[in-house]
């Protein structure tokens, strides 16, 4: 089965912090392969608004839609938008 | 999520926008839960409480003998980037938006946040933070509760450093290493700690933990350390509030022991690095409350009962192979 996890960071190495990377291997360790989007590398301003305009939303709708998710997890509402709402297989759920 | 405001909205301003789709959605904190359903009325079918949790694997022995590395411990950020700075740099600029911020500083002190006076028809809060940063008000709220922490926090290392504090922090302590003695003796270097085994090897050879949450996180809430403390060879002191979320989780008779001011705080540290078979006894209690209905397993499958998909049978998880876990890199949604 698969999951995309849509987290966030807030430090300068980009990586999960030990509580979100805990979840992550929760969710490995019960067998899922899991994606992890970092939903701070798309924002514009103050780390949790906006879509940088570098990024198209279509091609992650897209992307998000060809991997086939069996369910999404989002923290924080990272990446809750109506395109990968909609381009996930299963239920969505934000922590 | 420990404040609303952290919320990621990446269509708007408003940060409830995100919380109106569809979808279900979970918190960790019963006044979060409270204020969204008072604010959305139609997410209370769709929105679920559940509690932090933590490896409740015990990687210790009861070994009254054991030799702790620290006295006292504490894992905590001095918060904000160089957003607040320069504001406050630009504040500086304005003598009358000084004054002001001078003024709401000092509320935040005495209430926590700016509630009772933005809702006191005789205040006029002045719109400089909008038309100076683009902030919305909250936001500036926010950042006025951020610089109210970082002094409390520096406070609580002046205060336990000489009762032998280890500060395990984040680079922003550095900042202070030139200006502040105490911090320079109690931070401990090394890289910023992202290892969750890590964090519970320092609880476990620590004799007392603390916690001291941030000014705008929801006061009932507790936090993931609060669990992990809870769980390890070390004893939590946190901050008291009776309608917290610990007596939520863990019983009306939870036995950590809790402190109003920092004053209490202090004396605490102190009684129970002199007291050392009342400390383990109140270890030993707060060990039994962390069973595995708080472990990170438990949280998945709560999380996978949300997502209405079957989890494996319990039993036969311990034999799943693991699954991959990779970074999608944003760059290939570039134009």
């Amino acid at each position: 089965m698969k999951l995309a996890f849509f987290g966030f960071t807030w430090n300068l190495k980009q990586i999960l912090d030990a509580y979100t990377s805990e979840i992550v291997s929760g969710f490995s360790n019960i067998g899922f392969d899991v994606d992890i989007y970092n939903g701070s590398q798309f924002t514009n301003e103050y780390g949790i608004y906006g879509f940088k305009d570098s990024i198209s939303v279509e091609k992650l709708g897209y992307y998000i839609r060809t991997q086939n998710y069996d369910l999404a997890i989002s923290f924080n509402n990272s990446l809750i938008i109506p395109e990968t709402i909609r381009a996930v297989n299963g239920k969505v759920v934000s922590v | 999520m420990d404040q609303i405001h952290h919320l990621f909205n990446h269509l708007s301003r408003d940060v409830l926008d995100p919380l109106k789709y569809d979808i279900d959605y979970v918190t960790m904190s019963s006044n979060i839960f409270g204020d969204l359903v008072r604010e959305i009325p139609v997410i209370k079918d769709r929105i679920h409480l559940i509690s932090p949790a933590t490896n409740t694997d015990k990687n210790f022995d009861s070994d009254k003998y054991h030799n702790y590395d620290y006295e006292i411990s504490w894992i905590s950020s001095l918060l904000g980037d160089q957003t607040i700075e320069q504001n406050l740099y630009a504040i500086t600029e304005h003598p009358e938006i000084y004054k002001v911020t001078q003024e709401l500083i000092g509320e935040i002190e005495r209430h926590g946040s700016l509630k009772l006076y933005r809702e006191d028809p005789q205040q006029v809060i002045p719109n400089f933070a909008r038309d100076a940063f683009g902030w919305t008000m909250d936001f500036y709220e926010m950042q006025l509760q951020n610089i109210i922490t970082n002094r409390q926090r520096v406070e609580v290392v002046e205060r336990l450093e000489p009762l032998g504090l280890s500060l395990f922090g984040n680079p922003a302590w550095r900042r202070l290493l030139s200006s502040n003695g105490k911090v320079f003796s109690a931070l401990q270097p090394g890289p910023q700690i992202f290892d969750h085994a890590l964090l519970k090897k320092i609880y476990d050879n620590s004799k007392i933990s603390i916690n001291l949450p941030q000014v705008h996180v929801p006061s009932d809430a507790i936090q993931y350390r609060v669990v992990d403390i809870m769980s390890s060879r070390s004893l939590l002191i946190t901050k008291a509030n009776k309608t917290s979320d610990l007596y939520r989780f863990f019983g009306s008779d939870c036995p950590v022991p809790t402190y109003d001011s920092l004053d209490e705080m202090e004396a605490l540290c102190r009684h129970f690095l002199t007291h050392e078979e009342e400390r383990r006894n109140l270890v030993a209690a707060c060990n039994a409350l962390v069973t595995e209905e708080f472990s990170f397993k438990q949280q998945c499958l709560s999380l996978l009962s949300f997502c209405e998909v079957s989890p494996p049978k319990l039993d036969t998880l311990s034999a799943q192979k693991p699954g991959r876990i990779q970074y999608i890199n944003t760059d290939q949604f570039k134009y």
